[in-house]
């Protein structure tokens, strides 16, 4: 069996293509120890990021020899695999077979925890990273001096205010962790009336505070430690990760989110918020975490009664992204 | 036991293969960025691969010895002295309690140089590894690279089976250091046509690229031709054709960040939305860890068949030397 199999080019290496119950499968290569396996066309769609951890379950419990490591995105699953073990033809009929197995994922029902994150909107922590970035890398930029107001013009809407209501108005749900390291998650507002978008800093800051709140593209990011970053800031929350497990929250793990978690925003001052954080460090803060469920079917259903004021509220946004960008 | 008498620029403990199986939550595996070296000296001092050693970088550490010990120095060739006497490169020594070793600058090409040590460095575990990532301030010695006044212990509990004094490794696993790096890359997981242009992913291959000074055990940014986009923007994944849904890199992956190439390294990030036009060969990986910054490099457009093969020949050759019967044999065979 030859590698290029039905190559469509020396990157891609295989695909399947759709069908009533899955979408299209392209097999690209990362190169020779790395496979990424991505689902469907270049959407956000909650159906794609279902399909990609039913087949991280599957390789996770299953035995095929020489698979390390998977690594779930919004629409594509990498995965680690030793070429000494299980040659790249015989890996990719592996996964062939795997996904003629795994069923549609329309009415998929997954565990989902509810948790609520305080949040302090306009923060001094974040006033204060955007003052250093604009003494010291920039000082003037579409999104300075406020990344909040910036945010409220990237999507078209009339305030700060509004961006806050926006953000508490849906959930957010957690799609990978990582984004950019150490269990920071990757989140997506599941109400996409309500969803905030906006352009990255360029360049991007030197340093951002831990529990940062920010917005990037179409994803809501929390930093999990002080560090360098790009996302548009608009708040503070809690600390998201534990290097050390000092506390309940993280006895599993050094990390305190999992993926589909949805996370719902909760306005506090910024003197609240930093008595939660303190009670937190020490393990007496009582976070809200309701065990739950989520049913893609019944989403799915949900997005397709809004679908007119979904595409309105797309076409205000990108409107609204049309004038902010000629500034970048 | 060590006490540093000098950190050097940047000298951290590291494993291999690091911290693994972490990725989907984004911690990176960390380990010597040129894992190659690394693993021959493991190699040479009678080393699992899984013993702890020193990863320096550009100038190295001075250490002085608190009991006899073997130990291997590979990678970039660094002026190097103990007590006044030279001390030769990817060689089993023996050094003596009380001696110190001094590591200068580097000699030559190359950045980073490894010293292993029989039984391996001792520091407490984070996640399975003692590798240093330290971005996130964890692993290794307190999550940080060494400074005087450290001290390191030796874990001679393993008690591996005694090395002779003297050993080298063939000299096929001696790689030259020779600027500029051409180093073996297959495309993707994003090229043309749909992302890059042909031109693009040609200009990618034959354009000679430079080190940036900002360059690190995270990610190795790349100065050279911008290159060709097919898309005009990134469509559902953002504003800019660089920009797609977020995705798991691969180490080692050629990432575009606008218009600036960075390749991901150990100490990397895992999840990101921009394209990577092409992957480093896993054999080849160790190249980038001895690219100092102002370095030139040339990708060399690879088949996934070729990579496999040069992954199969690097394999077997460390299996050989880990193998005392055949590293005899070899040996022998130099000189």
């Amino acid at each position: 069996m030859g590698y290029r199999m039905d190559a469509l080019s020396d990157a891609v290496v295989a695909s399947l293509n759709a069908t009533t119950t899955r979408p299209e499968i392209t097999y690209r290569l990362a190169g020779d120890r790395h496979v990424l396996v991505e689902y469907g066309p270049m959407v956000l769609d909650l159906n794609l990021t279902f399909r990609v951890y039913s087949l991280a379950e599957v390789l996770e419990e299953s035995v095929i020899p020489g698979v390390r490591e998977v690594a779930p995105g919004v629409r594509s699953l990498l995965i680690r695999y030793d070429p000494l073990e299980i040659p790249l033809p015989k890996l990719i009929e592996n996964l062939k077979e795997i996904e003629r197995r795994l069923e549609s994922m329309a009415n998929q029902v997954v565990a989902s925890r509810r948790i609520v994150l305080p949040i302090s909107y306009d923060d001094s922590a974040v006033r204060e990273a955007t003052e250093s970035y604009m003494a010291h890398v920039r000082a003037s930029a579409p999104y300075l001096p406020d990344n909040l107001a910036f945010v409220a013009r990237a999507n078209g809407l009339e305030s700060k205010d509004q961006v806050i209501a926006y953000h508490q108005k849906t959930d957010y749900m957690v799609l990978g962790l990582g984004d950019v390291y150490l269990g920071a998650p990757c989140a997506v507002g599941l109400d996409p009336r309500y969803r905030l978008v906006a352009p990255k800093y360029n360049p991007a800051r030197l340093w951002t505070y831990e529990g940062t709140v920010g917005i990037g593209g179409s994803y809501m990011c929390i930093y999990p430690m002080t560090s360098p970053g790009g996302y548009q800031m608009i708040g503070r929350t809690l600390k998201i990760w534990d290097t050390y497990q000092t506390t309940w929250l993280f006895e599993e793990a050094p990390y305190l989110l999992r993926p589909f978690d949805r996370l719902q925003f909760k306005a506090v001052d910024e003197r609240t918020l930093s008595r939660y954080r303190e009670q937190m460090a020490v393990g007496e803060y009582s976070l809200e975490i309701e065990e739950s469920t989520f049913d893609l079917g019944q989403y799915n259903c949900f997005i397709s009664d809004i679908a007119d004021e979904v595409r309105a509220a797309k076409k205000r946004r990108e409107t609204a992204i049309g004038e902010v960008m000629n500034g970048y | 036991m060590l006490v540093v008498q000098d950190g050097g620029l940047q000298t951290t403990v590291q494993d291999y293969p690091g911290r693994t199986g972490y990725w989907k939550v984004g911690i990176p595996p960390s380990g010597p960025m040129d894992a190659l070296a690394f693993r021959v000296g493991n190699h040479l001092v009678g080393n699992s691969e899984g013993a702890a050693g020193l990863e320096m970088t550009a100038t190295g550490s001075t250490l002085q010895f608190e009991g006899d010990a073997v130990v291997a120095l590979t990678g970039a060739q660094m002026v190097a002295d103990l007590d006044g006497q030279g001390v030769p490169w990817w060689e089993s020594v023996l050094v003596q309690k009380g001696q110190v070793l001094r590591l200068g600058p580097v000699q030559g090409e190359g950045f980073r140089s490894y010293l292993l040590i029989r039984g391996g460095i001792r520091v407490p575990r984070y996640l399975g590894s003692r590798a240093t990532f330290l971005f996130g301030e964890f692993g290794g010695y307190q999550g940080r690279a060494l400074k005087a006044g450290d001290v390191l212990e030796v874990d001679d509990a393993h008690n591996p089976p005694s090395v002779a004094v003297g050993t080298r490794p063939p000299a096929d696993l001696i790689p030259d250091y020779t600027v500029p790096w051409w180093i073996g890359a297959v495309p993707g997981p994003h090229e043309a046509p749909d992302y890059f242009t042909d031109e693009g992913v040609q200009h990618f291959f034959s354009a000679e690229w430079k080190v940036y000074h900002n360059s690190n055990r995270q990610g190795y940014r790349l100065v050279g031709p911008e290159l060709e986009f097919a898309r005009k923007d990134g469509g559902d994944g953002g504003h800019h054709p660089s920009n797609v849904h977020d995705y798991a890199y691969a180490i080692g992956t050629v990432n575009l960040s606008g218009n600036l190439p960075i390749v991901l390294t150990v100490d990397g990030p895992s999840l990101g939305g921009f394209v990577s036009i092409a992957t480093i060969a896993t054999s080849e990986l160790w190249k980038i860890g001895q690219a100092a910054p102002g370095h030139a490099l040339r990708f060399v457009r690879m088949t996934i068949k070729q990579a496999t093969r040069r992954l199969l020949r690097q394999e077997s050759q460390l299996a050989a030397l880990a193998n005392p019967h055949d590293f005899t044999s070899n040996s022998n065979q130099r000189n």
